[in-house]
């Protein structure tokens, strides 16, 4: 079963940049030479750029720049294709790949749960949550002194949200809190 | 609701990513391993291979601009994340003759039931796939402030029987996914102690 939600990241955004560049670069070609043709000479961009590269030398500074970035670029590119990136989704105890049903709940989803319960604890003025397959981070907010308190409950009720939740693998749980306010 | 080719589209990107790699690695190579230098091919000029006005410069840069351009779009314009077509189902009796069902009329018709149940926010399904074999793409919004097992095993167990009920088959594949907001208005029974 090819999955629909549980998916990494196809880094679309990272292949429509680069193409759109390649694009815009291939309009400039195509149309130089069009131009030249039409008018019988280069515009001058295009002269210009033909006679830097024509009086271009391998070891020349800007030749070995151009090589660097080329390679940089190429590097960035190639990593990450390679590198596989988080899922945006937790699997239910409910998913079955043999049964065809996939389900899954998003991690943002289980932000907004988990944030919403730590937000009704005792002196928890704010509360911030960031969720990956692995872990919750819970940033909560409070003017209390008591500040380990405070992290113990929260802990204690984003603990009870993940409990709660029918997840084949639960995702740890970190809080830190930040004192705000208060005397 | 889009779905995108992860491989198809990290294929592309590892290839142009070696492409250029390689071009820059290996022009670099050729600097620093001095190629060619004690051959007279030192400071080799780049453009020894393409100068002005030469006959081969211009149809070779035509070709390439266009290969590019016809490249380019062709991966952009698959590279766009769609959401899963509609269909039209079509079933065929003997007795009944022929019927159609859109199925963006049912998924409507779902995710209009669906918002009713007071576990469920909002709803977003699509249906695909063919009349013997359909598949489901969902996503439901449950209501922070409910319990989520409810809203879950409501889509389970009323939600997707009910439209594969409306079908008259199961679901090849069912693709769903849950997500929550918090009401508008927070409760105040809580205390800050400072």
């Amino acid at each position: 079963m090819n999955r629909f939600w549980h998916v990494r990241s196809a880094r679309t955004l990272v292949l429509m940049i680069s193409f759109a560049i390649l694009l815009a670069a291939s309009i400039l070609l195509a149309l130089s030479c069009i131009l030249r043709l039409a008018s019988g000479q280069w515009p001058a961009a295009a002269e210009q750029s033909i006679k830097t590269v024509s009086g271009l030398h391998l070891n020349d500074n800007l030749a070995v720049i151009a090589m660097v970035v080329l390679a940089v670029l190429g590097l960035l590119l190639l990593l990450s294709a390679l590198i596989p990136g988080r899922r945006q989704s937790i699997l239910l105890n409910s998913d079955d790949p043999a049964t065809g049903s996939e389900q899954a709940i998003s991690c943002r989803g289980i932000s907004t749960l988990v944030g919403y319960e730590v937000e009704r604890t005792d002196s928890v003025t704010g509360a911030s949550v960031s969720t990956s397959p692995s872990l919750v981070h819970v940033k909560v907010q409070t003017p209390a002194h008591s500040v380990q308190r405070v992290r113990e409950n929260a802990q204690a009720r984003a603990q009870r949200v993940i409990d709660g939740l029918p997840l084949q693998r639960a995702p740890k749980i970190k809080v830190s809190v930040q004192r705000r306010g208060g005397n | 609701m889009f779905t995108t080719h992860v491989v198809r589209q990290r294929l592309i990107l590892a290839v142009l990513g070696l492409v250029l790699l390689a071009a820059g690695g290996l022009g670099l190579a050729a600097v620093w391993s001095g190629l060619g230098e004690g051959a007279g091919l030192g400071r080799a000029q780049i453009g020894n291979s393409l100068p002005v006005d030469q006959q081969y410069l211009l149809p070779l840069g035509l070709a390439l601009g266009i290969a590019g351009i016809v490249l380019s779009l062709a991966v952009l314009i698959t590279a766009i994340p769609r959401r899963p077509s509609a269909h039209k189902f079509r079933y065929e009796s003997g007795t009944e003759g022929v019927s159609e069902i859109e199925t963006s009329v049912i998924a409507k018709a779902v995710e209009t039931a669906a918002q009713t149940q007071p576990e469920i926010v909002d709803a977003n399904v699509r249906i695909g796939g063919n009349a013997t074999e359909p598949v489901l793409y969902a996503r439901f919004t449950l209501r922070a402030d409910a319990p989520a097992n409810r809203g879950i095993d409501l889509v389970n167990e009323r939600v997707i029987p009910d439209l594969e009920m409306v079908l008259g088959v199961p679901f090849a594949s069912k693709h769903v996914s849950f997500s929550f907001q918090k009401p508008e208005k927070q409760d105040s029974q809580k205390t800050v102690l400072i």
